[in-house]
């Protein structure tokens, strides 16, 4: 009996050591290299921010790296922050100046409220596609770095009836900013 | 005696306290003179005039006081129309040409002449009924974009608020006579919110909808309302938000005719778009929103105003035959 005992642990120890140690499953020396890149990628405590800008008619898209937060709308934060102060953005004229995020609020209906300062309002003096373009750029900011159905904005955490005059703000901005724009180009004079 | 020296006191006090704030206080007059619009603002306060500046666009003239003030109105002669915005005063003189100044002293004023611009005698009446024989029954509506505290877009020397509002005012008074009735839809510069704006539209019956607006892009934009895939539905039908859609197709073409009718009248291109406006969505009525290039591209004077009311007025002839 005492000796049947330190046997079959013995017989345990090599079991575990086949399947936990020894066995190499046929990996070959590349897979470990790719396996430990990923790895890195884990350690690597940044995470990547997207910042849809508007620029003329245009929405263009920059990414950066921001400190890793598993916090979605904390990501979000970042992204709007880094829209409204355009630090790394390439031609900020279509953002007016000195706007801040007063705050994000996340309601039960899935729409995120973007709360900021009158300046989006005062200092805004675009026409109405600049004004389109801008509220796109917001709720596309948000929308892909975060899953929120509807973003709605505030100035001064309340709601204004429009940010230029032509759209409104009374409302979430998915029905206006998703719908196509249809353009028909320059009809050149002479 | 003690109640009588305080008395004294303090009616000295308020004396110092009167005439402290009228020597801030601005008064205006005017006055005609063949072809020249005197006005004249007047004040106690010497700094007010000395540091004021001038500056002219097309029909607006902008004072700037560069120091709080008190305006106290006057006689102005019906041409002329003034507003108070912070330390400035904001003038729309209709029909001006150009303008001269001066300062004078004793008492401290600044006078502006106003020149105005001979008005061209109209065509002759039998060819003008013919051309806009059509256009007879119908009710044109004219919205100044923004206005009050919504100013759109600035510029160093106009505000899109006034200059639309002086726009779309000479726009009505010349289109007028060739339709039943042309509307505006802000008269003065205050802010009206959408909602206003549409309870007032549909107070009144009209054919069609002109919202004038400035870009700072270097062409005019001519929009018509984008309606979201549903709006055909029977349910939108019932939405007075979307009451565009069943004028979409007519709203089409009086943006193509006021295209065509701009490019060849003021050689400037022109960009089409839809987008969701929500102005335009909820009028029953042909609707057209045009961004006009802001004044450095192009001057708003006595002709360029002519060439944009030729221009709605044809492409409204260019409607109406269809």
């Amino acid at each position: 009996m005492f000796i049947i005992a330190p046997i079959l642990l013995l017989c345990s120890a090599a079991v575990a050591y086949y399947f936990f140690i020894w066995r190499d499953d046929g990996e070959t020396l590349s897979q470990h290299i790719v396996s430990r890149k990923e790895q890195e990628k884990v350690v690597d405590n940044s995470t990547q921010i997207h910042i849809y800008y508007p620029e003329d008619s245009e929405l263009k898209k920059i990414t950066i790296k921001s400190k890793q937060t598993f916090d979605a709308i904390k990501s979000t934060e970042v992204a709007l922050t880094e829209l409204f102060s355009g630090k790394n953005i390439p031609n900020r004229s279509s953002i007016p100046a000195d706007v801040k995020l007063l705050g994000l609020y996340y309601g039960v209906d899935k729409i995120l409220y973007v709360d900021v300062s009158s300046e989006l309002k005062k200092n805004f003096q675009g026409d109405a596609t600049a004004e389109l373009m801008l509220l796109k750029s917001i709720f596309e900011t948000v929308i892909n770095n975060m899953e929120a159905e509807d973003v709605k904005v505030l100035i001064d955490s309340a709601e204004a009836e429009s940010l230029g005059g032509h759209f409104y703000l009374r409302y979430p901005l998915r029905r206006t900013v998703t719908q196509e724009i249809v353009t028909d180009g320059l009809h050149k004079a002479g | 005696m003690a109640k009588i020296n305080c008395l004294i006191i303090i009616l000295l006090i308020a004396l110092i306290d009167v005439s402290l704030a009228d020597d801030s206080s601005i008064v205006v007059r005017s006055s005609e003179q063949s072809g020249m619009i005197r006005i004249v603002f007047e004040t106690e306060n010497e700094s007010l005039i000395s540091q004021a500046s001038v500056f002219e666009s097309y029909s607006l003239v902008k004072i700037d006081f560069n120091e709080p003030f008190n305006y106290k109105g006057g006689a102005l002669l019906e041409p002329v129309k003034i507003y108070k915005k912070e330390d400035s005063l904001f003038m729309n003189i209709r029909n001006l040409q150009k303008i001269k100044f001066v300062r004078l002293s004793s008492p401290p004023r600044l006078v502006i002449d106003a020149y105005l611009a001979e008005q061209k005698s109209p065509p002759p009446v039998n060819t003008v009924q013919a051309e806009t024989k059509e256009l007879r029954h119908l009710v044109v509506m004219f919205d100044a974009g923004h206005g009050g505290a919504d100013m759109g877009v600035r510029g160093e020397q106009f505000k899109e608020s006034l200059l639309t509002l002086s726009i779309t005012s000479d726009l009505a008074k010349q289109i007028a006579p060739k339709v039943q009735k042309a509307v505006l839809l802000r008269k003065e510069d205050v802010q009206q919110s959408i909602e206003q704006k549409l309870t007032d539209v549909g107070n009144t019956r009209i054919d069609a909808f002109f919202s004038i607006h400035l870009t700072r892009q270097k062409h005019f934009n001519i929009y018509i309302s984008k309606m979201p895939a549903y709006a055909s539905s029977k349910v939108a039908k019932y939405n007075t938000t979307l009451a565009q859609s069943a004028y979409i197709e007519r709203s089409r073409a009086l943006a193509n005719s006021v295209g065509q009718a701009i490019t060849n009248g003021t050689k400037l291109n022109v960009v089409y778009a839809e987008i969701p406006l929500p102005l335009l969505s909820a009028i029953k009525a042909p609707a057209v929103m045009l961004e006009l290039p802001e004044p450095q591209t192009l001057s708003y004077n006595a002709e360029t105003i002519d060439t944009l009311a030729a221009s709605i007025i044809k492409a409204l002839m260019d409607y109406a035959k269809r």
